[in-house]
């Protein structure tokens, strides 16, 4: 299978160093390889109609910041898409949650040429999930998209696949990562702005925290999410989003004296569509700390079914497009 | 749903005969303990959780005095649905207690706790709201979702 890299940064260095650890693995395991043909970060970009260099594109991409000799000189992604052929787009740019940036050029673009995507990519999604969907319908492609919600956490699979034939309730998750970091700090005492600086000092959160702390991260998965499982045509626009940069020292220990902390919740049900900080009661499931994501699905032959992984990092989410790149491999058998 | 202690004399078949009123009137029986190891005047105590019409209590109450049982108490026990708020913003209790009275949906218990932060503007209200039903918790919440937004106050709703 050959695969087109649109995004180098820390999420697209991951992908290349799992297919390079996993080479032998697939071949074992599906009888198959999984070539990168093309590459393309923010200024170069390079191709190989064979197969690149895993190790020398890092490398490359190590010592000159660049992922390939080829200077983009304001080519677009697109264009350089149509240089090679190729199987599968995995679209990892920066998210533009405003217009979809760059990356929904990309996805749209691979999709009407006949190529499956994959994609963590949450802002292309977040806005414009039915008409992709309709677009890789209308083309015979398929559409991935594990870890654009939740990172390592195999959250859309679940629900498809393992939880087949219930019918989902509701999902409530913590969604982000760098909240539930500053709000479990924020538990011990901390003030909100402190929790925020300590979060940045630890690589957790942006410098510019805005999508983080005012939800707009989370409410881009809840979206998603909304799609994807409950079959809703709606974009992040539609949902309703509280941050967390009104919480108090003083609400935080408020919750504590009754037996509960404050957490952000992302909620996709019948009649909700939100993302906002909620009392949760110590010992629930989404009470946890740190900077995991967890989500509870509430279904109505199994209960709740919980699940909870990484939301980011670099081999933690590439990790979920690997997962994606092999259900594409199995369903084109 | 109705919660009764009665007393019955300990004699073989009186329990199952301290039952019958209930099912006899349509009743649901939905727990029954009788604590055979405490005999007091030659009486054990059973207490019956059931579901009855109101008209059928007083039926059942009458029967049970004509058959010799002891009636030491009849209550009703009220399902109730809950919520817990932390309203921060401009809003002290009082308001938050008002606002909650404006909102005309019924609440069976309210609790409500302010900060003590003595001078502040914003205050931090913990609320605890109890109802008859799942509808009225969702009435009201609307109404206070609403309510805070107007009045430029963070609400923080409770899982329900």
């Amino acid at each position: 299978m050959k695969v087109f890299l649109s995004g180098f940064g820390t999420v697209g260095q991951g992908v290349f160093e799992i297919l390079l650890l996993k080479e032998k693995y697939l071949k074992d395991n599906y009888d198959a390889s999984i070539s990168v043909v093309g590459v393309v970060d923010s200024s170069s970009f390079n191709i190989d109609k064979k197969s690149l260099c895993g190790f020398c594109v890092l490398a490359t991409k190590t010592n000159s910041g660049k992922c390939g000799p080829n200077a983009r000189d304001g080519k677009p992604v697109t264009e350089i898409m149509d240089m090679t052929d190729y199987d599968v787009l995995i679209e990892t740019s920066p998210t533009d949650i405003e217009n979809g940036g760059e990356g929904l050029a990309n996805i749209r673009h691979a999709l009407a040429s006949g190529k499956d995507v994959v994609t963590v990519n949450k802002g292309p999604l977040a806005l414009e999930y039915p008409a992709l969907a309709k677009l890789a319908e209308e083309n015979g492609c398929i559409l991935k998209y594990e870890g654009s919600v939740g990172g390592a956490m195999p959250i859309i699979s679940l629900c498809h696949t393992a939880l087949a034939g219930q019918r989902i309730k509701s999902i409530r998750g913590i969604l982000n990562g760098t909240c539930n970091y500053i709000l479990s700090r924020m538990d011990t005492g901390l003030p909100f702005s402190q929790a925020l600086r300590e979060a940045q000092q630890l690589g957790y959160a942006e410098a510019d925290p805005t999508y983080d702390i005012e939800g707009i991260d989370a409410a881009s998965k809840v979206a998603i999410l909304a799609n994807s499982i409950f079959d809703r045509a709606v974009t992040i626009r539609d949902v309703s989003v509280t941050g967390i940069t009104a919480i108090t020292p003083e609400a935080v220990a408020m919750a504590a004296e009754r037996g509960m902390v404050i957490r952000l919740i992302g909620e996709v049900s019948d009649d909700r569509l939100e993302v906002a900080p909620r009392l949760v009661p110590k010992g629930h499931a989404l009470a946890i700390s740190g900077t995991l994501n967890t989500a509870q699905v509430l279904t109505d032959l199994a209960g709740p079914i919980t699940v909870s992984g990484r939301g980011a990092g670099k081999h933690e989410t590439a990790s979920a497009i690997l997962s994606d790149l092999i259900s594409i491999m199995e369903s084109r058998k | 749903m109705i919660n009764a202690e009665i007393h019955v004399l300990d004699i073989p078949g009186t329990l199952i005969r301290s039952l019958e009123p209930i099912s006899s009137c349509g009743g649901n029986i939905v727990g029954v303990v009788h604590n055979r190891d405490r005999v007091i005047d030659g009486r054990i105590g059973v207490n019956i959780t059931f579901s009855v019409g109101p008209d059928e209590l007083e039926k059942i109450k009458a029967t049970w005095e004509a058959n010799d049982v002891v009636v030491a108490r009849v209550d009703s026990i009220v399902e109730t649905h809950s919520i817990d708020y932390l309203i921060i913003g401009g809003m002290p209790s009082s308001a938050v207690e008002k606002m909650i009275a404006d909102s005309k949906v019924p609440v069976h218990s309210l609790y409500v706790r302010s900060s003590s932060g003595a001078g502040s503007k914003v205050h931090t209200v913990m609320v605890s709201i109890k109802a008859k039903s799942q509808d009225d918790l969702r009435s009201l919440d609307d109404y206070i979702g609403k309510a805070c937004k107007k009045a430029g106050a963070a609400c923080i709703r409770g899982l329900d």
